[in-house]
């Protein structure tokens, strides 16, 4: 049955588990999505600016060859570049270890030995004496003849550590050259400048032409043609840096992944703390029916007990009448008359006994007394004056504490015995004195009527025993009152409840309908 | 009336020029429409400018390589090595200096729109110099 129960919210908070999860597992695929997206935007803008910029100064190139007819920054910025490609040559052939790579990378080439003796010819290179004898002179290091009008062409000498190198680069490849290292300035330089993670360049047979030469792990690429007059069927790989991208996804994959967890957290802990709700409630539930079965078994055996008292009743009158006629006269004579005295008295004394207990009974059941309307305070006023003597010669007093009128339809006589017997219960607890307290409180259904005492309460374990007949701690008592009590005002459709912790005294509530059912 | 303005609307998107994009040297050429005798006359000036450019950057380039050499292999010579650097100096203003020669000669050849499309592009162009950010003395601003 527990089990059945548990079924459901379990059921439930699966189902809105695997919801969250589908939910979460396609948000986190719509922000890799977009972030896609967005990635691949920037990368194609990337893409135009920098092709852009690599057609644009191909153009000035081309056109400074074909001599334009004004002359722009630009013009002047692309023709320095010959001074950049002079410096990068010196630096790429004065390394001895590259002699040979010179070599054969180069058209037109002459290598001489220290004194001026060739070594090495390829191509169709002419080295004037005036620029072999320049060379060999021990202070200068270089020759240079740039290009010019006349002739197109870049010659350059290179005095190594043992040899002489002299190349002479044809307007074909120095074209080649500008072209390599504009495009190279410009992929380094929008590289930095548009926070590119890497820009390669394949020719046409996809081999890699230019690589700016950063890899980095995280990144997105796009590789398209270059779509340039210039370097025609060549093509460019943009790298865009997706850190961002993956630490977006990362994150919020991590933050999923943790609702996940608090929920898997929070929906075991509800679900617990429904089955200790449960639980408690099922206890709870059952020591009520337990009470109310008790209680109703004691209301029961009350009755009975109260019809009784009536059959009761008639013989005991009989004996009574009987007892007064053996006394009056059938006295026996000398010896035996004083004997036969003492037990007839006896005899009278346990009839008045049992008679006053079945009056006790048949008061408290009169349960055919009309219902009328009466002032509840003036009720408990009048059995705390009954009452005050007693309890203040015990040193108790009582407080009522009732406040206005409290109009109540009930049976006056059986409800004032109901109030003698609760507060008489408080005086004979308290053996050294204390106080008793007694106030009201009213809803628009109940009427509650508080007796506290400030006696040694009643033990945890005795609680349920104390409306139970002939149950007393008391050693003059006969465990009627509190019984009866409760049986009188479950006549009136009310309750009775006590509320005690031992050494703290004792609080008895007596719960009465406002109004009267229908 | 519907009609007329879809034809208007499709002719301003088809001739008007597209205000985001840069210019290139072609466009600008093409839309200074030099006469015949402007040609000649630019030409004229380019010619005379350009070969005092060239020996500069020959100039330049020398004396770029001859610091270098000295770096690699007198470090100790710092005299001649600052000196090289002052005449780098001296030819990169010479530079400048030919080229604001250069623009006060050929703007006299241009009529007021030309010249005032002249001064735009070559702004345009140091404007994207300044912007590729080179730390090489690549890319020059002429003209300011």
């Amino acid at each position: 049955m527990e089990d059945k129960k548990l079924l459901f919210p379990l059921l439930l908070f699966g189902i809105f588990f695997v919801l969250i999860g589908i939910t979460g597992f396609f948000q986190i695929a719509i922000t890799k999505r977009n972030m896609e997206g967005l990635l691949l935007d920037q990368a194609e803008t990337l893409f135009q600016s920098v092709a852009r910029e690599i057609e644009m100064n191909m153009e000035y190139l081309m056109l400074i060859e074909k001599s334009p007819s004004i002359i722009t920054p630009n013009f002047l910025n692309v023709m320095a570049y010959d001074e950049a490609i002079v410096d990068d040559l010196y630096s790429r052939f004065s390394k001895a270890t590259e002699l040979e790579q010179a070599g054969s990378s180069l058209k037109n080439v002459f290598i001489a030995d220290k004194n001026g003796k060739q070594l090495l010819r390829k191509g169709a290179i002419k080295v004037e004496k005036a620029e072999l004898k320049l060379l060999l002179k021990k202070d200068r290091q270089t020759v240079i003849r740039m290009p010019s009008d006349k002739d197109l062409s870049l010659f350059m000498g290179i005095k190594l550590a043992d040899r002489l190198l002299f190349f002479d680069l044809s307007p074909e490849e120095l074209e080649n050259l500008r072209k390599t290292y504009i495009m190279k300035t410009i992929i380094e330089n929008e590289g930095k400048r548009l926070n590119i993670a890497d820009i390669t360049i394949y020719d046409g047979s996809g081999r890699i032409y230019l690589d700016s030469g950063k890899r980095s792990k995280h990144v997105f690429s796009i590789l398209k043609p270059l779509d340039s007059r210039y370097f025609p069927n060549y093509s460019m790989e943009i790298f865009v840096s997706n850190r961002l991208a993956s630490d977006t996804i990362r994150r919020t994959s991590a933050n999923f992944i943790m609702l996940l967890f608090f929920l898997v957290l929070g929906g075991a802990g509800g679900i617990y703390l429904i089955f200790r709700l449960e639980r408690k409630h099922a206890v709870k539930l059952n020591e009520m029916e337990k009470d109310m079965v008790m209680k109703e078994r004691l209301v029961s055996l009350g009755r009975l007990a109260s019809g009784m008292a009536h059959e009761i009743r008639n013989p005991l009158n009989a004996i009574s009448i009987s007892i007064q006629r053996l006394k009056r006269e059938f006295v026996p004579e000398h010896e035996k008359k004083e004997e036969y005295h003492k037990f007839l008295d006896i005899v009278r004394g346990e009839l008045q006994r049992v008679n006053r207990i079945v009056e006790e009974f048949l008061l408290s059941t009169k349960a055919g007394q009309s219902m009328e309307p009466h002032n509840l305070r003036g009720v408990i006023e009048e059995v705390v004056t009954m009452l005050r003597e007693k309890a203040n010669r015990a040193g108790i007093v009582i407080h009522n504490e009732t406040g206005g009128q409290v109009i109540l339809e009930f049976q006056k006589e059986r409800m004032k015995q109901v109030l003698y017997n609760l507060i008489m219960n408080g005086i004979e607890a308290m053996s050294r004195g204390g106080s008793i307290h007694i106030s009201t409180s009213l809803d628009s259904v109940h009427v509650r009527v508080f007796i506290k005492d400030t006696g040694p309460g009643i033990r945890k374990e005795d609680l349920s025993k104390v409306f139970e007949y002939y149950y007393t701690t008391k050693d003059k008592g006969m465990g009627l009152g509190l019984p009866l009590s409760y049986m009188i005002v479950k006549d009136h459709g009310g309750d009775i409840q006590v509320l005690s912790e031992e050494g703290k005294g004792t609080t008895f509530v007596v719960t009465l309908p406002s109004k009267k059912g229908p | 009336m519907t009609i007329r303005f879809l034809s208007v609307l499709c002719a301003l998107i088809l001739f008007a020029p597209p205000l985001y994009a840069q210019q290139s040297y072609r466009e600008f050429e093409r839309g200074l429409n030099l006469s015949d005798y402007q040609k000649a006359q630019v030409v004229d000036i380019k010619r005379k400018y350009m070969n005092e450019w060239r020996a500069l950057n020959d100039e330049s380039a020398r004396k770029r390589l001859e610091l270098k050499e000295m770096d690699r292999n007198r470090p100790d010579q710092r005299n001649r090595a600052e000196r090289l650097r002052r005449d780098l100096d001296q030819i990169e203003m010479s530079r400048q200096r030919l080229f604001r020669s250069y623009r006060g000669e050929i703007s006299t050849v241009f009529n007021n729109e030309q010249r005032g499309q002249f001064n735009r592009f070559t702004e345009q162009e140091n404007r994207r110099a300044a912007r590729s950010m080179d730390p090489q003395p690549r890319h020059r601003f002429y003209g300011r």
